[in-house]
């Protein structure tokens, strides 16, 4: 198992007192397998991430990550861990303006210390159809091209996990087409687990597994036809 | 943190500037003034020291130098009998010269000069030997300047009283003495032995003597401190080299704090307007910071990246401000030079610059921490959720001891700067809290402009008005910069000119505009004569007797004498030589403000006196008191009968201390009158005729004496103005530097404006008012200033009529709303005002 959440609870406080965003969920993800996180707004989606990613901190329960339990973690061993073993891909894309496409894929790498991974970004670039795009800065690009930086990025420094956010939210449906593709074959290729946060019930079709939430509760847990065809 | 890391995040950092170096240089160019300042003051400031110094012993040109009203008593002289080494002596006075072959006369400090003083430095002359003919002839050396303005050439003729002489070369520079010394009184020099040829030493002329000591083998501060008791006793004034570096070291302290003053409070300025520039930039950055905490890197490793930045911008800004610093250190002397009685050479004071440099590194490093600290805590969630905000406990600490830092390197800076602990705490802590009070001042202007609603005014000037509230607009800060520069050129051209109109005012038509001293008791009736042959309007010669204080309600003077001035008389007060009136009449400049005026007097008791009211203040009397005085031998008893207004600003002929009539009439006394002259030439026709009949008689043309305020007050406040460049410029740095960083929202402001059918004209009232808004603005807060100052400078400084000209503040509003715009339209240059939909579409994706 390369994700276990057990009764995982968060709260913040609010005018009216403490708020539940997230209460008692628990779930499992496989090393290897797809899963997509599904639900209205303000289910709990984002905190979910947030907290699997080890970028937030629980009220209550725990999130083992390759059985480390990120609870456990100093602020410096969560922020190695999210470098080697995560990876991300946002729905605004995120990539660092004042870099070219090459520089941004390189930051994860360059973050873990090692600056010898140029060759590494530029087959990644090459391999999400961006080889003549290396130098262009994200204002030079459209958006799908800025998305696909993003997963190469997002899959440099080979994570065990890859969470992303609404990966396809601000792009057109031809584009989103491509992107999903993308993402899983990468995910494939690197045999590397995918959290995928959406609305998109077509995208989520593509997952293994679907793990609905609403009002900060699991609503259900399914399996998709995605599994079957992989089986 | 690993080498690696440091590497990565310096890499990060030079990154993150791409696109925008231009824009941050521009940002580092708001503290460069400032440092500027600092860096020119400072290395102004050695040189000043090292050329007092190397030239101090130049400075008075001998060790030792004694000096009375008349020739050494007997008592000293005995004592300076056995110091060893040659002595040289002099008499200095006032006097008319006259030049012959152009046939006129003017007004200039004679020095009757024996032996070879100076004994360092040297006397420069024009030929350099002139001063050789001295010893066979009656030879003078006349000051540059006059021989310019008399269109004088070497053995060209000058008379000094009944003495002729023939000019043996130019007076180019005397030791010690700065060339506005000579502007304010023309020197010249002639032999000692031909003094009393000259007949001018007679009863009550203002001669004072002195003699120079060249020390040798003995310490000349040492035999002061065994004899000054006896020096004082004697009223003979003394000086030494020591003393004299001692009093010009404190007036260029005093200068180069004035200097210091104006940099350090741009400097400030300048910080915040780099943290206000650095805020923006980091804000701007927040995403970019989530991103790396999100793949991985820590809040300790991503937060380099920005402080590189703003540390990067603080060393350019610096580095900047040290270098244009240097430059204007060649500035500085041509400035000064003529005030300073010692000769500036340039030299790069590279400890000095060195020092700046670093300080100024740290303290304008911390002014650009302090806003990184709203960054500082950004989490990464703020990527999935817009409007996240970072630990706001922890920012607010953060905050505090960035706040507290930089007030430390403040003080710190400021303490080592002024080289003495005290003085730079008092010093820092007021700058703070007058800029502080400013600030608030400048606020609550524009806090006050945003209560009124203007609804009769034109849209596009009512959004003008709206759009300096706009967030990071700056509009207080860009205000207070604007206007400190404003109000430092508008403070002293009111000042210059409140001192001009009131010599303007002495010299107009109706007043005396001359006035002639040292009349002598046998001259009153020729020289009456001489007046109306030449049909001048004139006042009846006035009486002076002169006369010193014996003692103060019964207690010897000596005893009142103390630095307590709540109980003690000032040495000064108690030692003055008072030259004294008696008349009948009050006259028209005084009004009596306590007891009664008595017009004759003739009895046996106490004499009854009349006392100016600042004079009885300081000698600690009122009506009533005694004060016996000594008139030239023969003591006094007097009662004190009346307390006297006087109104010092008429440049009639005033007097501390006014006799009735009918007590010093047989007094051996001197005569002083004035007389009114209608033009230049008559002026100069009365002092050619009062030359040849009565050469002792000094007159003083108050045509001319207005032109020579003139002039130095150009020359002092023209330095001023020099400085207040650092405050303007930092404040169109600062502008800019907000300009810059809203240039985005306000074209995108005019684009929607245009989009929804704004003439271009509209939108370019709209961008020119606001900006002239600010300027009027800045203009009107320096105004206010300068007007208050100059009215308190003024009236209880120098004690004239405060008088402010409404064309001076229209001057000023019309320059700053013309800089201010012309400024503000172009960081608007490249927008096209017909891209709307680019422009709109832009900023959509």
């Amino acid at each position: 198992m390369i994700l276990a959440v057990e009764n995982l609870t968060r709260t913040y406080p609010s005018g009216a007192g403490l708020l539940t965003v997230l209460d008692q969920v628990s779930f499992q993800v496989a090393l290897g397998e797809t899963l997509a996180v599904m639900g209205p707004s303000g289910s709990g989606k984002t905190t979910l991430i947030s907290l699997c990613a080890g970028l937030d901190q629980p009220s209550g329960g725990r999130i083992l990550l390759e059985d480390q339990d990120l609870g456990q973690l100093s602020e410096r061993a969560r922020s190695e861990l999210r470098n080697r073993k995560i990876g991300f891909v946002f729905q605004s894309f995120h990539l660092i303006p004042t870099l070219t496409a090459l520089e941004n894929v390189l930051v994860p790498a360059e973050l873990a210390g090692r600056f010898d991974q140029e060759d590494q970004a530029r087959a990644f670039l090459t391999r999400v159809g961006l080889a003549e795009r290396m130098n262009h800065f994200p204002s030079q690009m459209s958006g799908g091209e800025q998305q696909r930086v993003a997963i190469a990025r997002a899959f440099i420094n080979q994570p065990k996990i890859v969470f992303a956010d609404e990966p396809t939210g601000n792009l057109d449906d031809r584009t989103s087409e491509t992107i999903e593709d993308l993402l899983f074959e990468m995910n494939r290729e690197m045999g590397t687990t995918l959290v995928i946060v959406t609305h998109d019930a077509h995208l989520a079709q593509k997952t293994h597994r679907i793990l609905s939430l609403r009002m900060g509760r699991v609503d259900s847990e399914s399996s998709t036809s995605a599994l079957e065809h992989s089986a | 943190m690993s080498p690696s890391e440091w590497y990565w995040s310096l890499r990060m950092a030079w990154r993150d500037t791409r696109g925008s170096r231009f824009k941050l240089f521009f940002f580092s160019l708001t503290v460069t003034l400032g440092i500027a300042a600092l860096v020119a003051t400072s290395g102004f400031g050695s040189n000043l020291q090292r050329a007092v110094a190397t030239q101090a012993k130049s400075l008075l040109g001998a060790d030792l130098v004694l000096s009375a009203n008349n020739q050494l008593p007997e008592d000293i002289q005995a004592l300076t009998q056995g110091l060893a080494g040659p002595r040289s002596r002099w008499a200095s006075f006032a006097s008319m010269a006259y030049f012959p072959a152009q046939d006129q006369a003017r007004l200039a400090r004679v020095r009757a000069l024996e032996g070879e003083f100076p004994y360092y430095g040297t006397l420069e002359t024009d030929p350099p030997q002139a001063r050789l003919r001295f010893d066979h002839e009656a030879a003078a050396l006349v000051d540059d300047g006059l021989m310019t303005q008399f269109d004088l050439k070497v053995d060209d003729r000058v008379k000094i009283g009944e003495q002729e002489f023939v000019i043996a070369g130019r007076l180019l520079k005397i030791p010690g003495e700065s060339a506005m010394a000579s502007a304010v009184g023309p020197r010249i020099y002639i032999p000692f032995r031909y003094l009393d040829q000259t007949r001018l030493v007679q009863f009550g002329s203002r001669i004072r003597y002195a003699t120079a000591f060249l020390a040798d083998g003995w310490d000349p501060d040492q035999w002061l401190e065994t004899h000054e008791k006896a020096l004082r006793a004697a009223r003979v004034s003394f000086d030494t080299v020591k003393i004299r570096k001692e009093n010009l070291g404190n007036a260029f302290e005093n200068l180069e704090t004035f200097l210091s003053l104006v940099g350090l409070a741009a400097l400030v300025l300048g910080g915040i307007g780099i943290a206000s520039s650095v805020h923006l930039y980091a804000n701007r950055k927040i995403e970019t910071l989530a991103v790396l905490r999100c793949l991985g890197g820590r809040t300790g490793l991503t937060m380099w990246i920005p402080i590189w930045v703003s540390l990067g911008m603080a060393l350019i800004g610096v580095l900047g401000g040290v270098l244009l610093g240097l430059t204007i250190q060649w500035v500085f002397p041509l400035l000064f030079q003529a005030w300073l009685p010692v000769d500036l050479d340039y030299q790069i004071d590279a400890g000095a610059a060195g020092l700046v440099l670093v300080l100024g590194v740290v303290l304008a490093g911390a002014f650009t921490l302090l806003p990184l600290s709203s960054v500082w805590f950004t989490t990464p969630v703020a990527l999935f959720r817009k409007g996240t905000e970072p630990d706001v406990r922890a920012t607010r600490r953060l905050r505090r001891l960035l706040g507290f830092l930089l007030i430390f390197c403040l003080m710190g800076f400021i303490v080592i700067q002024a080289q003495r602990p005290l003085l730079g705490l008092l010093f820092g802590g007021g700058i703070l809290l007058l800029l502080a009070l400013l600030f608030g001042l400048s606020w609550l202007l524009l806090k006050l402009l945003k209560r009124f609603r203007f609804r009769r005014l034109p849209p596009m000037i009512r959004m003008a008005l709206a759009n300096l509230h706009r967030p990071h607009n700056q509009s207080a800060l860009v205000m207070l910069a604007l206007g400190l520069g404003g109000f430092l050129i508008l403070n002293h051209t009111m000042v210059h000119q409140s001192l001009i109109a009131q010599f303007t005012r002495t010299g107009s038509n109706d007043r005396p505009n001359m006035i002639l001293f040292d009349i002598q008791s046998d001259q009153v009736d020729a020289l009456q004569s001489l007046l109306t042959r030449q049909t001048l309007p004139k006042e009846s010669p006035i009486p002076m007797v002169t006369m010193r204080i014996q003692s103060l309600k019964g207690k010897p003077i000596r005893e009142w004498i103390g630095e307590d001035e709540s109980t003690q008389v000032p040495e000064w007060a108690a030692l003055w030589e008072y030259r004294s009136t008696y008349r009948a009449e009050q006259s028209d400049t005084e009004e009596i403000i306590a007891g009664e005026w008595v017009s004759h007097f003739s009895g046996q008791e106490a004499v009854p006196l009349s006392l100016e009211e600042s004079i009885a203040e300081t000698l600690h009397l009122t009506v009533g008191d005694e004060v016996v005085l000594d008139v030239q031998g023969v003591p006094f008893t007097c009662r004190i009968q009346s307390l006297r207004k006087v109104d010092w600003q008429s440049m009639k002929p005033n007097f501390y201390m006014v006799f009735p009539a009918g007590v010093l009439e047989e007094a051996p006394q001197m005569f002083v009158q004035a007389v009114q002259t209608p033009s230049s030439q008559a002026a100069a026709e009365l002092q050619k005729s009062l030359f040849i009949q009565f050469p002792n008689i000094s007159s003083v043309d108050l045509r001319l004496l207005l032109k020579t305020i003139d002039d130095i007050v150009r020359q002092a406040t023209f330095a001023i103005r020099f400085m207040a460049l650092f405050f303007v410029g930092t404040a169109l740095f600062v502008l800019g530097s907000c300009l810059v960083n809203s240039r985005q929202q306000r074209l995108d402001e005019l684009a929607i404006l245009r989009a929804l059918g704004a003439h271009r004209s509209q939108v370019r009232i709209l961008t020119m008012s606001e900006y002239g808004f600010l300027g009027f603005l800045s203009a009107l807060f320096a105004s206010g200033l300068a007007l208050l100052s100059s009215y308190l400078i003024t009236h209880y400084g120098f004690r004239v009529d405060w008088v402010w000209n409404p064309s001076l503040i229209l001057w000023a509003v019309l320059g700053s709303v013309l800089l201010t715009t012309a400024t503000g339209l172009m960081t608007e240059l490249g927008w096209n005002p017909n891209a709307i939909l680019e422009r709109l579409r832009a900023e959509v994706r």
